[in-house]
């Protein structure tokens, strides 16, 4: 007998505690004066004192006995249990050789090193002449077996020593093993038709991505034991680096003076591992070049290097940069390509959807309204040629037939002034705009919008002027009305300057709208009168901008009063800003792009780091920035941060590990659990090999049957106690 | 100990009353020459009929039964019953033993109520009571019986005061009470009865056969009765210094009681044998109630031993 936890033996020290108590803490004789002493001396005992300490003895070692139990159970005592010799087995090994497994193939101590040592181990642990199957296994569930030296397929040290030589040379596969198929398959291979019961053995790396879920393993053939050896799982090749870009700085005055602007980027390493040295490129959005480059060194985990780059945006009074982040660490195939990518966008795209384009303009009245937008968005060339000058708003004039499909990618602001809009593309606006796309919706002299009305403002009647006769509209050609916001604060979304320059916009005609405005809807300006002119509604991410009044001359007159040009410039820069301000990794949001990120850290405005599971993919932190008046000239932060995430090569933790130990199908084997280990073991040799086995030994631990006995002692100590007492009481209580 | 507080806790008006209105009838003929309630072994003057004996000179005439004589022309004196006090003499035992109370007070202040009882009773029929008690040391006193209302004082005033403690002493002083007292009288002995069977014996007879009329009240407590103890105690003798045992109760409650039974069986039948009476006085009852008890059935014509108060 052993002890695992002998230390707690010294509490067998607690057997003198009922000694004492047997010995000493017996209750004090009471002293009784007594004249009958007489009667005393002559009365003989009646039932022996014998029996009594006899009995007070037995409920002394009972006690005893249980402090000694307890002190027993705690220190774990193990006894040796003969194994019992099994049937002879077949062993079926498969071995990953994943791409995962070539982890620390630059360190020259790469896992599948790792994982042959254990192949080599198991096939030396087996007898000679146990029949042995090696497969080897990639990506999915593919086999490829590993012909054996010699044709009998026994360990024998040859046929070893060729299946390990031959998996060296098997080439990594990238990609997730399904190893549940892997074992299916090996049920179903038709080579294994002879009635031997086998044992399958999975020696893979502990990568968590190729683990599938537990239930996976329960579908596994009776006649199949499963072992898997988990290799790898502190090797020091998982714990790896995670360079990310803590703070991203713009000067934006130098953006704003045409000057070349500095940006600045902290680059930290947020990981565990060391990171390699690596590149850092600073490069345009949308044209695909790399205008700068910079080398980061290594940084070990917590230290942190700020890369500097100055670039020069063609666009005068530009006040807004677009920033992409991306950090891809392929450093399992190549140790050289690790690339950190600043992917800095210089403009706002803006989709004008009209019926006519800016060269096929024949009413001189809407020509008023391109050179509006076209001014605001400070391009007035795109007017007339319709190509893209480096202007910040960058203007795309469409017609409905000639828009692309519209995403929150392409586009940041979608202005709709056509008539209406197909079913389809109400679906592709409602979800630009739920995406934190920007709309607005102009409502034209001969606007017929049912489907914009439903997919926007669903309301009684709907709240555009859809679908109204001519005679409904109301026109009021001899009177101006001026522009007021509803409740004036202070401009509202909008600067003073374009404030002030409201009253200044008069508008003769306008139209009413259906019905009420509605609570989910804001009134941002209205008429004189009352009447509503600009209404804004939230919409998901985005939102939704309603004017009730044509920029059409015809109609009305505000496309022609200069006022109304940065009017339309403040509008598209709320949408553009408002929109964006959701796509980027605000605090509570999901920023909702196609990403390899599983999590991120986000900055708070607070300046606290917090963690962000489980929202979804994040490959790309991408968002636009905007450098507004608020900031005064300071460096806005770029706060964002984001893992490489669970890759293939994340190790698979150890209460995860015990989590599979706990499933029936398949039992671990670690080098702590010694006795699954020998009883694997113990599957395997010939009948002479296991009748000399039967001297084999298993350590078995014994703690519970102490317990139990505890348990028993302690209840027979109550009872004998009881009966001692009752008996006493018994006896006084005749009188 | 304060003399005045033992007196004054004799007095107990509960005990009184359950005496009140009672008599201590004599079972035997008084000797006393003081006329009382009692029938005295001598015929006297009294109204009550007797018998007739031949007149022999000398008698006074005025005896003389005219009416037979006119009958029969025979001479015969008319006799008539005599009415005598009897003397009573209370002995309390004040051995050691008699200091044992646990539960309830010791059974000398108890021997000590009921001889108040007693003599209250005795002195309200106008007999004589006197009260004796002795020690082996020779502290102790008799008090020679008066019928005097006042001698109640008297009869506790010095008892009262005195301990109890050693051995039973009661042959020594019954052998020297006996030349005091050559009359015949009531004895009532209020004692435990722990001293050997013998001594007992001795005191019982040597009082009978001299024509005394011995009661024995005999003073017990219950935990001497039923031995109610459970857990091991050291008894230490009352009567004997520095003698004790270490005892399990438990193991030998039967034993004790088989003993302590056979001697109060012993006890009585002795009583009955030599015509004593035998009334038991347990402190766990009131003194007066075991008085009580024993003098309905005494003064009923039942002299068969009293077992206790019966108080329902």
């Amino acid at each position: 007998m052993s002890f695992l936890g002998i230390g707690f033996l010294v509490g067998l020290a607690g057997i003198l505690v009922p000694l004492a108590i047997h010995f000493f803490g017996r209750r004090r004789k009471v002293v009784q004066p007594w004249g009958a002493m007489r009667f005393l001396n002559e009365a003989k005992p009646t039932w022996k004192r014998r029996s009594v300490r006899l009995q007070d003895l037995l409920v002394l070692l009972l006690r005893i006995g249980a402090v000694a139990l307890l002190a027993f159970a705690f220190a774990r005592p193990t006894i040796k249990v003969p194994v019992p010799p099994e049937n002879v087995h077949e062993l079926v090994m498969i071995v990953d050789r994943s791409l995962s497994t070539e982890l620390g193939e630059s360190s020259g101590n790469p896992v599948s090193g790792e994982i042959l040592d254990h192949v080599s181990r198991v096939l030396e642990s087996v007898p000679n002449d146990t029949r042995v199957r090696v497969y080897a296994n990639g990506a999915g569930a593919g086999l490829q077996y590993l012909t054996p030296v010699s044709e009998a397929s026994l360990s024998s040290p040859e046929n070893r020593d060729g299946w390990l030589s031959a998996l060296e040379n098997v080439k990594p596969v990238a990609g997730t093993v399904d190893w549940p198929e892997a074992v299916r398959s090996v049920h179903r291979n038709s080579n294994f038709s002879e009635p031997l019961s086998r044992q399958v053995l999975i020696i893979a790396d502990a990568a968590k991505n190729g683990w599938p879920e537990s239930e996976v393993w329960n579908t596994q053939g009776q006649d199949f034991s499963v072992y898997i050896d988990p290799v790898g799982i502190n090797h020091p090749g998982r714990k790896r680096p995670n360079l990310c870009v803590e703070n991203l700085a713009v000067d934006q005055l130098s953006l704003q003076s045409g000057k070349p602007v500095v940006l600045q980027a902290k680059i930290s390493n947020r990981g565990e591992g060391v990171s390699k040295s690596a590149r850092l490129y600073w490069k345009e959005s949308e044209k695909y070049t790399v205008f700068a480059e910079e080398y980061v060194p290594s940084l070990k985990p917590g230290e942190s290097h700020m890369a500097t780059v100055k670039k020069t945006f063609p666009a005068a009074g530009l006040n807004a940069v677009q920033v992409e982040v991306q950090y891809a660490n392929d450093a399992l195939l190549n140790d050289n390509t690790s690339a950190l990518v600043l992917d800095v966008a210089d403009h706002v795209s803006v989709a004008v959807v009209i019926n006519e384009l800016p060269a096929d303009i024949q009413d001189s009245d809407t020509r008023f309204a391109y050179w509006a937008f076209a001014a605001a968005a400070g391009d007035p060339g795109s007017i007339t040629n319709g190509e893209n000058h480096d202007s910040f708003f960058q203007l795309q004039w469409l017609t409905p037939d000639q828009m692309p499909e519209i995403n929150s990618d392409k586009f940041d602001v979608v202005v709709w002034s056509v008539s209406d809009a197909a079913p389809v593309t109400t679906d592709q606006l409602q979800s630009f705009v739920a995406n934190g796309g920007g709309l607005w919706f102009r409502c034209g002299a001969g606007l017929n919008s049912n489907a914009f009305n439903n997919a926007f403002f669903p309301h009684e009647y709907g709240l555009s002027p859809a679908g109204i006769a001519a005679n409904d509209r109301v026109m009021e050609d001899d009177k101006t009305i001026g522009l007021r916001p509803p409740s004036h604060t202070g401009g509202g979304i909008f600067s003073e300057a374009v404030f002030q320059l409201l009253d200044e916009l008069q508008a003769k005609r306008h139209f009413s709208l259906h019905s009420p405005v509605p609570e989910s809807s804001e009134v941002l300006l209205e008429f004189e009168g009352g009447k509503p002119f600009l209404i804004r509604r939230k919409f998901g991410r985005g939102e939704v901008f309603l004017t009730t009044m044509d920029s059409s001359p015809g109609v009305g007159n505000l496309a022609a009063i200069i006022g109304y040009v940065p009017l339309v410039r403040e509008i598209l820069r709320h949408l553009a800003t408002s929109g964006s301000a959701q796509r980027n990794f605000s605090v509570g949001e999901n920023a909702a792009r196609e990403s390899l990120l599983q999590a991120a850290r986000v900055k708070t405005p607070e300046g606290v780091w917090i963690e962000k599971d489980g929202i979804g993919e994040i490959p790309l932190a991408r968002g636009l920035y905007w450098l507004g008046s608020a900031t005064d000239g300071v460096p806005l932060p770029l706060s964002l941060a984001g893992s490489i995430g669970e890759s293939d090569t994340a190790p698979l933790s150890e209460a995860e590990l015990e989590e599979w130990a706990q499933l029936e199908a398949i039992t671990l084997l670690r080098p702590e659990h010694s006795a699954e280990m020998k009883r694997f073991a113990a599957h395997f040799g010939t009948a002479g090999e296991l009748e000399a086995r039967k001297d084999n030994f298993d350590e078995r631990e014994i703690w519970m049957w102490l317990l139990a006995g505890l348990i028993g002692f302690l209840i027979l100590e109550v009872l004998l106690a009881h009966h001692l007492l009752s008996r006493r009481r018994a006896t006084a209580a005749v009188g | 100990m304060n003399k005045e507080p033992r007196k004054e806790s004799l007095l107990d008006s509960e005990d009184f009353g359950w005496i009140d209105g009672m008599e201590f009838r004599s079972r035997r003929r008084s000797g006393d020459l003081y006329a009382g309630r009692h029938k005295s072994s001598q015929l006297g003057g009294c109204t009550e009929f007797a018998d007739h004996r031949p007149y022999h000179p000398g008698d006074p005439l005025r005896q003389m039964d005219w009416r037979l004589l006119g009958k029969s022309d025979r001479h015969f004196i008319k006799r008539f019953e005599d009415e005598r006090t009897v003397s009573t003499m209370i002995i309390i035992d004040r051995s050691g033993s008699m200091n044992f109370g646990l539960s309830t007070r010791n059974k000398f202040d108890h021997a000590l109520r009921a001889a108040a009882c007693m003599a209250r009773l005795l002195l309200s029929n106008r007999d004589p009571v006197g009260i004796a008690s002795w020690d082996r040391s020779g502290d102790g006193l008799i008090v020679k019986p008066r019928s005097t209302p006042s001698h109640f004082e008297s009869l506790f005033v010095d008892i009262a005061e005195l301990p109890a403690s050693g051995e039973t002493f009661l042959k020594a002083l019954v052998e020297r009470l006996i030349p005091l007292f050559p009359q015949r009288m009531r004895v009532v002995l209020l004692s435990d009865g722990f001293m050997p069977d013998e001594e007992m014996a001795g005191v019982l007879q040597t009082l009978s056969v001299r024509g005394h009329e011995v009661i024995l009240g005999h003073v017990l407590a219950p935990e001497e009765l039923h031995f109610t103890f459970t857990e091991g105690t050291r008894f230490e003798d009352l009567e004997e210094e520095d003698s004790w045992r270490d005892i399990d109760p438990a193991v030998y409650r039967e034993a004790y009681l088989q003993q302590f039974n056979q001697f109060l069986d012993q006890l009585q039948n002795q009583c009955t044998r030599l015509g004593c009476g035998y009334f038991r006085l347990l402190t766990s009852e009131s003194a007066g109630a075991g008085l009580a008890a024993f003098l309905r059935r005494w003064n009923a014509g039942n002299f068969a031993p009293v077992l206790g108060a019966d108080i329902k």
